[in-house]
Parts: C-alpha cells; sequence; structure tokens
C-alpha cells in the first residue's frame, strides 16, 4: 500500500513538472509569435483550499465574453471559488478547446465552465470528462448530440428573433405605417454556419409570418457579411438602392447591425427603421437617437456567467443539476430604454 | 520455309485482326447497352423514388395521425368521466409513460394551472401554450421548441377535455422530433430519408433527425438556400412552396442542393397551423444503387467476352494445329518424311507465284543410280534404308538455303532459294556425294551409293518454273548418258 501511494505522488509530480514546463513553453511561445490560445489565466484572487474552476471560452476579446467573465468571477467571489479562465482565439478553434479541456483535467478541476466553439466536434471530449464526475456548465453554446453536461446557460434565439420582429411591427405601427402600404424587411447576417444567427433569423420569420400584415413581406434575398462591418455596410447600400420598398432593417447580429447603422447614416435613411442585436457603441448611438427610430436586443451575458458559475458550484456541492437548458432571456432596448439599460450596465462593471 | 513462316504469320495476323474487331464489336454494343440502360433507369429511377415517396408519405401520415390519436383518445376518456379531477388524472396519465412513445404527458385547467413537472410547467409557460390550450378548437400542435428538462427539441400536442360540452381544460403529451423521424423509417432507404416540417409562410423548416452535424430540431429558413435549389422536374420551388399553402395535392418535386438531387414531397398536418411534414429523399442514392448494378453487369459481360475469346483462341489454335498435322500428312513422304511430289510442287508453285521475293535460285533433279539393283541384292528394307539415308542426307545439307522433296520411286528434287555460287553447290554436292559413297547397312556391309543430277539456275536459264524445271531435266538427261555418278549444270549444255 505504501509503495501504491509513493507511486501516486510521482506520478503527480511528473504530471505536475511536464505541466509546469509545457505552461512555460506556451508562455515563451506567445511571447515570441502571434498568441495562439489564450492560456488559463486566473479571473479571482487563488486561495489555498478553494475549488478550482476552469473556464473555457470561444474568445476573450469583445465586451460580451469581458461580461460573462465578470459574471463568473462575481459568482465565484460570492462562493469562494478560484476561477481561471482560456479561450481560442478564433470562434470556431474547437482543437483549442480540446486542449484545453484536457489541461483543465490534468490540473484537476473541480468543475468547468465551457462555450462551445464547435457543438459537435467537442461534444465526446466533454461527455468523457462529465463521465469521470468533473461538473460541465454549458454557457452561450449548447452541445449537440450528448447530454454529458449538467446545464446549459443561453440565449433562446429563435425567440430573441421573434422579439426583434415584434419590436419592428411596433416600430412600424409607431411610425403609422398603414397595413396596406406595402413594406419590405431586409435581412443580413454574419454567416449561414452560424446556428445561432439562423435561429434569430427564423426567430424573426416566424413572428413575422403570423403577425404582420399581409403587405408587410421579408425579402427573399438575405445578405451575408462574413462579420466584416465593411461588407455589411455595403449590403446596407445595395439593399437600399435595389428595394425602393424597403422601410425596415434587421441585423441579426452584430457585424450586421453595425453595418447597416453606418449604411443608414452614410446615405441618411432615417425613414428606414432599425432592428438589431447586442449593445455597440454606433448602435447605440442611433437607438438613442431622436431622429432615428432604431432598437436593439441585448442578451443578458452577464447572467449567462453568473447563473452558470452558481449552477457548477451547485453541483460541485452534490445538487442536482435539475433542467438542462435555462434561457437567460433577452431583451430590447429602444429609446424608451437605452438610459435605464446603460445605468445598469455602469452599475454592473462597477 | 521462310515463304511457309510468312504465311503462317499472315494466318496469325488475320486471326488476331478478327479477335480484335470482335473485341470492338463487344465492346461498342456493352458501352451501348450500359447507356441505354443506364438513360432508362434514370428515368424510371425518379418515377420509382416519387412512388416510394408517395408512399412514405402515406405511412408518415398514418403514423402521425396514430401519434396524435394516443392524445385525443385519452383526452376523450377523460372528457367521458362524470367529474374530473385533475390531480388523480394525471397520476394516472404518469403510469401510461412506459408503454407510449411520448416524453411526457400531463394536464392544464381552464384556470391555467399546469399539472405537470417544474421544467414542464416553465416551458408551457415559456412557449405561451397557457392561453393557446385554453382556447382550443379541436387538436393543437405546437412548434418544436427546446425543452428545459431534457435540452432537447420537441412538440408539444394538445386536446381539449370537455365536460358537459364545455371545454374545461386540456390534455398535452411531448413527443421528441426524432419520434417523428422514426414513422419514416423502413427498410429501404431508411438511412437516407429526411423528415423536415416546414412552414411556407415564414420559410422555416426545421429536421426532425441529425444529420451529422445538426441536431434533430435545427432551424433554418429557405431564404438562405433558395439561391443554391435547381430545379428538375419543371416544378418551380417557389410554386411548390405556394402549393403547400393551398395544400394542393400533386405536390412531388425534384430538385437539386449542393450537387445531390432529392424527391420531396409534403403532407398536411391537421392541428399544426401553417406546418407540414415534408419528406426528402436522395435520387441518387437509388441512382448509385442501379450505377453499381450496371457497372457489374458491364464488368461481368466484359469478363465474359474476354472468356469468350480465350475460348476461340485455344478452339483456334487446336484446330491450327489439326489442319496443320493433316497438311503435312498430305504433302509428306511417309517413308522420308520430307515433302512428296505434291508437297514439293504446292511449295514452289507459292513460291514462284510471288516472284518479287525470289532471288537467284537452282533447281536440282537427282536419281539414286541403279537403285533397282539395290532393292534387287539387297532387299526392299535396304532400298527403303538407302532412301531415308539420301533424304536425310540432302535435308541437312540445303537446310537452311532449300527444300527437299522426293518426287518419285529414286527421284529427288532440291530447289535451292539461297543465292549461292555454282562453285559453292559443286562443293555441297561433293559432300553428299562423298557422304552417300561411305553407307553402310545396319548390319555392317557397305553399300556405296552415288547419284546423278541435272541444275538450271533461276532466272539465268529460264524464266518461269516450267521452263527451270525442263531446264534441269535436260541436264540430268545429259548426265545419264554420260555414264551417271556426276551432276551437270544446264549451262554447260550449251
Amino acid at each position: 500500500m505504501k509503495k501504491i501511494k509513493w507511486l501516486k505522488y510521482f506520478c503527480f509530480f511528473l504530471i505536475c513538472t511536464m505541466g509546469v514546463l509545457g505552461g512555460c513553453q506556451e508562455k515563451e511561445d506567445d511571447e515570441s509569435a502571434e498568441k495562439e490560445y489564450y492560456a488559463f489565466e486566473a479571473a479571482t484572487e487563488i486561495k489555498d483550499g478553494q475549488p478550482d474552476v476552469y473556464v473555457i471560452l470561444k474568445v476573450l476579446t469583445s465586451q460580451y465574453w469581458q461580461d460573462i467573465v465578470r459574471g463568473i468571477a462575481d459568482a465565484a467571489e460570492e462562493k469562494g471559488c478560484n476561477v481561471y479562465v482560456g479561450a481560442s482565439v478564433g470562434e470556431g478553434d474547437w482543437e483549442i478547446q480540446k486542449k484545453l479541456l484536457q489541461q483543465a483535467a490534468a490540473g484537476e478541476a473541480d468543475a468547468i465552465l465551457m462555450s462551445p466553439g464547435d457543438s459537435t466536434m467537442l461534444s465526446d471530449t466533454v461527455a468523457d470528462l462529465h463521465n469521470q464526475g468533473i461538473p460541465v456548465v454549458l454557457i452561450d453554446t449548447i452541445l449537440n448530440n450528448t447530454d454529458s453536461f449538467d446545464t446549459c446557460y443561453m440565449t433562446d434565439n429563435l425567440q430573441a428573433g421573434e422579439l426583434a420582429a415584434q419590436e419592428m411591427i411596433r416600430l412600424l405601427r409607431d411610425k403609422g405605417v398603414s397595413e396596406e402600404e406595402p413594406v419590405g424587411i431586409a435581412i443580413q447576417i454574419a454567416t449561414i454556419s452560424s446556428q445561432t444567427v439562423i435561429d434569430r433569423l427564423a426567430g424573426f420569420s416566424q413572428y413575422w409570418s403570423s403577425n404582420a400584415p399581409r403587405q408587410w413581406t421579408i425579402l427573399d434575398e438575405v445578405k451575408l457579411n462574413d462579420g466584416d462591418m465593411a461588407v455589411a455596410k455595403q449590403n446596407c447600400i445595395d439593399f437600399l438602392e435595389s428595394y425602393p420598398e424597403i422601410k425596415g432593417v434587421f441585423g441579426c447580429n452584430n457585424s450586421s447591425t453595425v453595418g447597416f447603422v453606418q449604411g443608414l447614416t452614410e446615405l441618411d435613411r432615417k425613414d428606414v427603421i432599425l432592428v438589431g442585436f447586442d449593445y455597440a457603441d454606433e448602435t447605440a448611438a442611433l437607438v438613442g437617437s431622436e431622429e432615428w427610430q432604431a432598437s436593439t436586443v441585448v442578451q443578458n451575458q452577464y447572467n449567462m456567467g453568473y447563473e452558470g458559475m452558481m449552477k457548477a458550484y451547485a453541483v460541485m456541492n452534490g445538487e442536482d443539476a435539475g433542467y438542462k437548458f435555462i434561457d437567460t432571456g433577452t431583451k430590447v432596448i429602444s429609446r424608451e430604454n437605452h438610459i435605464e439599460y446603460e445605468q445598469n450596465l455602469a452599475g454592473e462593471t462597477k | 520455309m521462310k515463304k511457309q513462316h510468312n504465311n503462317k504469320s499472315q494466318s496469325n495476323s488475320e486471326y488476331l485482326r478478327l479477335l480484335a474487331g470482335y473485341m470492338i464489336f463487344c465492346l461498342i454494343v456493352l458501352v451501348v447497352v450500359a447507356f441505354l440502360l443506364s438513360r432508362y433507369i434514370r428515368n424510371n429511377n425518379t418515377t420509382q423514388i416519387n412512388n416510394i415517396l408517395s408512399l412514405m408519405s402515406e405511412k408518415v401520415n398514418t403514423s402521425f395521425e396514430m401519434m396524435v390519436d394516443y392524445t385525443t383518445e385519452a383526452a376523450d376518456i377523460i372528457s367521458a368521466q362524470k367529474e374530473i379531477d385533475f390531480e388523480e388524472n394525471y397520476e394516472e396519465l404518469q403510469k401510461t409513460l412506459r408503454d407510449m412513445p411520448y416524453v411526457s404527458i400531463g394536464m392544464l385547467s381552464a384556470d391555467g394551472t399546469v399539472y405537470g413537472s417544474d421544467g414542464e410547467k416553465m416551458d408551457i409557460e415559456k412557449q405561451g401554450f397557457v392561453e393557446i390550450a385554453s382556447q382550443l378548437d379541436g387538436v393543437y400542435i405546437s412548434e418544436p421548441y427546446r425543452s428545459s428538462v431534457t435540452a432537447g427539441n420537441m412538440i408539444t400536442i394538445f386536446a381539449p377535455v370537455h365536460q358537459s360540452g364545455r371545454q374545461v381544460g386540456s390534455l398535452f403529451a411531448t413527443y421528441y422530433l426524432e419520434t417523428i423521424q422514426n414513422l419514416a423509417n423502413t427498410n429501404v432507404l431508411s438511412d437516407q430519408t429526411t423528415v423536415l416540417l416546414m412552414n411556407p409562410y415564414s420559410g422555416n423548416f426545421v429536421n426532425c433527425s441529425s444529420d451529422g452535424t445538426n441536431p434533430p430540431g435545427t432551424w433554418s429558413n429557405l431564404r438562405l438556400i433558395q439561391k443554391d435549389i435547381k430545379c428538375l422536374n419543371g416544378y418551380d420551388y417557389d410554386v411548390w412552396v405556394e402549393d403547400m399553402k393551398n395544400n394542393a395535392t400533386d405536390n412531388i418535386i425534384n430538385f437539386q442542393l449542393n450537387g445531390i438531387s432529392y424527391s420531396q414531397a409534403y403532407i398536411h398536418i391537421k392541428g399544426m397551423n401553417n406546418w407540414q411534414l415534408v419528406i426528402r429523399i436522395p435520387i441518387a442514392e437509388l441512382s448509385d444503387t442501379m450505377q453499381r448494378f450496371i457497372i457489374s453487369v458491364s464488368v461481368c459481360a466484359g469478363l465474359l467476352v474476354l472468356a469468350t475469346i480465350v475460348v476461340a483462341a485455344i478452339l483456334y489454335h487446336n484446330e491450327h494445329n489439326k489442319s496443320e498435322k493433316l497438311k503435312n500428312l498430305s504433302n509428306a513422304d511417309p517413308l522420308t518424311k520430307i515433302l512428296n511430289r505434291r508437297g514439293f510442287e504446292g511449295t514452289l508453285k507459292k513460291m514462284f507465284n510471288n516472284k518479287a521475293e525470289l532471288g537467284k535460285s537452282t533447281y536440282m533433279f537427282l536419281d539414286v543410280d541403279l537403285f533397282k539393283n539395290v532393292n534387287d541384292q539387297y532387299g526392299h528394307e535396304a532400298g527403303d534404308y538407302v532412301l531415308c539415308a539420301v533424304s536425310s542426307i540432302l535435308e541437312e545439307t540445303f537446310k537452311d538455303t532449300g527444300i527437299v522433296g522426293r518426287v518419285g520411286g529414286d527421284e529427288f528434287n532440291v530447289f535451292i532459294y539461297a543465292p549461292l555460287t555454282v562453285e559453292e553447290i559443286d562443293s555441297l554436292l561433293a559432300a553428299v556425294r562423298a557422304r552417300l559413297s561411305e553407307l553402310v547397312l545396319k548390319d555392317g556391309t557397305p553399300l556405296p551409293i552415288s547419284f546423278s543430277g541435272g541444275l538450271a539456275r533461276y532466272p539465268q536459264d529460264a524464266k518461269d518454273l516450267t521452263e527451270l524445271v525442263n531446264c534441269a531435266d535436260q541436264a540430268l538427261y545429259y548426265v545419264k548418258e554420260h555414264g551417271r555418278k556426276n551432276h551437270f549444270w544446264y549451262s554447260d549444255l550449251k
């Protein structure tokens, strides 16, 4: 028995040494060349005796992801957990995320919070870790073809799309557009490979087909911009030049919305209503303006992080995970409530 | 001999040409048959797929109706009760879960109370089902949504519960979308059939099974794929979608998307507002099967042709050998095995028929001197021995330069086609003479033999074969007249 115990210590030492060496190498590489990925870094004060929670995100650069990290860190401080955050550089780089998952397992993670960059390719790895007894909570994106995770906190994008359509109809009615007047709605998305934006488009179309007057139609042509704002702006200009019946535009994601904002501003088309997603500075400016009619749908990303961390802590402590899917909700930010929303944001940031 | 060889080669190449012609003919026939078969199958394939699609649609429709019937029958049973206790009925319904295809079953009372799990309550509230269920006019089937409890994609079927002609609540059952896909499963094309839920008004469609990348319940919209759709049967996709709105009955469309051809039809679903079930089968799947069949048949036919050619070659070879043997028998002298008169003259005629290839040559008549005496003195056996010896010595001597024939009892003819000089031939004949003078019978008795010969040259002495033979004959006559045991050239007679 004593021999086995010594063997265990030796193996542990070996793994730690390899991990440290590997980490050093990673750091050197990061400094010498372009960053391949964000290696795990502490997001809270690390204290001995506290459980270690590893967070693996798609990216870390945008405000959206930083809000999620803030939510996680706040919940971890409340519950007394150490949080390490790592991420890939490209949103779909699942191989890096797989590597981070393996590092988290080697680091004896007490729980993992993850936003999968690929809903299919990471299913097996996550399921393996979960089957080993590590609590796994997903945030922002769900995994396909497996239910080997505890809970997923994400936006119900179908409903978010419906909310956007509802807001578009409200704004058109507020503007006094007659139900008999032909209305065209232009839609722009980033890419057809993102289920998130497709769900928003589908939700929008679904609500529109059931609730909009017959004469108000969505254009058959949907333009793509691959996340490139310049393309998105040009798409907006092309739409307005080709379809004189356009009275509203809908951007299914941040780049599409900002592209519409830039295009409308350049052409000074204040007669066109904008409904978009996320709260980029340009979008916020248009939403707050008295001259424009614009609204945007925002997600509750801070809550995704916060609630996700709370759930991970609960599962760590033996509680039942409960529901597999929790919709963290969305809300429409319009001229009427944007000040309140910005104040809340400022409050969260503090 | 060379000529004989040439003739043999000529005959072989003729045979090869015949074989090649046969092969080309067979290949052309094969290609034409494969093309016609492929075209026939392609035309027939679409018809067959459309028939399968119609049958499958019928099956899915019936199965889906049965799924709805589970719910309505349970609601009818409850409606038949005098006093409806929702809580009690809910408990009873839970006992049916193990045997039925639904994931969960519950009830909703008119006041909005949900009898179900906490997750179901949350979903029913979130999806706005309470309001819908309170005003049911028959069965209602929800749009697909993600379940909070399982994170899987579901549909919920609601059926009204009545008491005294008044709706007092509803019964609901939830199903995984895969259940709908499973309705379409058959032994044929089961893994190639796709079942979708499609809404022609919004353009949305939801897959009921995983396509390997996307799980069941993944939403998409026609606007994102319509530009990539290429219609194949002149039935425009836009028109098909419009027909779907009007529930047109003849609704099979054939189209190509991302390089794959599909046949697709829709089925109206009662109770699911504006949504239709769409069954899709890739046409290529059946075509591939048939193409494989065509390739297999072609390979078999090709092998058959090859086997025929091999058998024909073997038969030809055997036949050729047999006829060669027969020919040899009729052209050969049975005693000495060299050419007889018929064989010798036939060969010679063929050579002279192609004079262009014939160079300077020599014709020789050769008679064994006083052969009759050998027969009389030593017997016929000895005579035969002498004839065989003369034949073999002549054959050996002119092996590569001429042909030898026995044209009578003791008469031999030699045609030397090689352009040998008079001196060379004289020398060869001297050697022959020397060998024959040393002939010994089997019992050791010496039997010296001599011969007389007459020679004429072509084209110096004669212009054709008849003349040449005549000249050689004159030369032999001269030798015989002047004491035999010698040979003489016709040219020396002049």
